[in-house]
């Protein structure tokens, strides 16, 4: 690999990895087309790189969130039940699925995700309040110094999210904090830093599995994933920082914009366009 | 010290074992990356084979450790049922490793 294709990779992994930290995702939905169309990698391949990035950035950032306080071990490890579940599907199933199904259903999600983000939570409260979870209940301190407290609603809700999370990231390889991060904020109403932090952390358990898998037997570029994997740890790091320090409104603006740009070349792949990704 | 707030102490205390465990690991991860990727070049083609792989594979290690020091704690506090839980997904991992290799 040249000097030059090393120093690409690792400026755009970086940049991925910084938006993705400061989300709380792990950039991998951008890794992808970065190596597909950069680097001209396989999609198989680029699948491989792209989850081990994706743990590298669940990795890197996590000491930042949980010394915060702000990542809820115990939800994580009850929604993870549901995510390593769907990445063990989706390890399963890939091949068997037509890849422009699977990005026309993700299109749709990411555009579902961005509205509900857009909209907010609209805490009227309901006639009759769903059932809470005491022992999932969490707090943190925010950055104006408040105590924010909060409680776990519509488990099943985030459960049946999650799995479809964990499938995704199996088969697509990313890790799916995309979806992570709407099913927590909007469907189990928790806090935004909260939500981030606590998929960011399940993200690294969601696609190690996969990951494990391609470098055990062989399948994995270890070439393309020095860069992509040094610039990913660095850029993840910074991101966490970020968001540690960032107001959630301004937070959910960046996650809403983000939500409905990556949604236009996922549309497109499932018209066939090959936006960002190989066929 | 309430039951609850001891355990809310003790799950703070093991997110700073978590934390510990992913820098640690990362950094370990990173020199392997950065020591591969600066041999690769030179020629030595079988060590860099062998240190990247070392660094990506500590990396995906991470999270399994992650796993097994959930599971710990939580059978230390006699919580049965979150140290089910986290062997459960455990063991919904290494399904998904083999079954993975074996495609």
């Amino acid at each position: 690999m040249s000097l030059g294709l090393f120093s690409i990779l690792f400026a755009g992994s970086l940049a991925a990895g910084a938006l993705g930290g400061a989300l709380g995702m792990a950039g991998g939905i951008f890794v992808v087309p970065l190596l597909t169309l950069v680097a001209g990698a396989s999609f198989p391949d680029a699948v491989a790189v792209s989850l081990v990035s994706v743990v590298a950035c669940s990795c890197a950032s996590a000491p930042q969130f949980l010394t915060a306080g702000l990542t809820n071990l115990r939800l994580a490890v009850v929604l993870e039940v549901a995510t390593a579940f769907g990445a063990l599907v989706g390890v399963l199933v890939v091949g068997a699925i037509p890849r422009p199904v699977l990005y026309g259903i993700f299109a749709v999600v990411l555009l579902v995700s961005a509205l509900q983000m857009a909209a907010g939570r609209n805490d009227r409260g309901p006639r009759h309040p769903p059932r809470q979870r005491p022992r999932l209940s969490g707090a943190f301190v925010d950055h104006t110094g408040r105590t924010v407290t909060y409680q776990v609603v519509r488990l099943p809700w985030g459960v049946a999210l999650m799995f479809a999370a964990g499938s995704l990231s199996a088969l697509l390889g990313i890790g799916s904090g995309v979806l992570k991060i709407p099913a927590m904020d909007a469907a189990m109403r928790l806090p935004i830093k909260a939500s981030s932090a606590t998929a960011n952390l399940m993200i690294g358990v969601t696609a190690c599995g996969a990951a494990a898998a391609y470098l055990l037997s062989g399948r994995l570029d270890l070439d393309l994933s020095a860069p992509v994997v040094l610039g990913s740890l660095a850029g993840s790091v910074l991101g966490a920082r970020f968001l540690v320090r960032t107001a959630a409104r301004w937070l959910r603006a960046v996650f809403t914009t983000v939500l409905l740009v990556v949604a236009v070349p996922m549309a497109a792949n499932a018209f066939g366009l090959h936006w960002g990704v190989s066929a | 010290m309430t039951s609850a707030a001891a355990s809310a102490a003790a799950d703070q205390a093991l997110a700073g074992r978590i934390a510990t465990l992913m820098r640690v690991g990362t950094a370990g991860a990173s020199a392997l990356l950065v020591a591969g990727a600066c041999l690769r070049p030179a020629g030595a083609t079988g060590i860099a084979t062998v240190l990247l792989g070392s660094g990506c594979g500590l990396l995906v290690l991470l999270p399994v450790l992650r796993l097994v020091l959930m599971a710990g704690h939580f059978a230390r506090l006699a919580e049965r049922s979150y140290a089910t839980i986290s062997l459960v997904v455990l063991a919904l991992v290494i399904a998904a490793v083999v079954v993975g290799v074996m495609a």
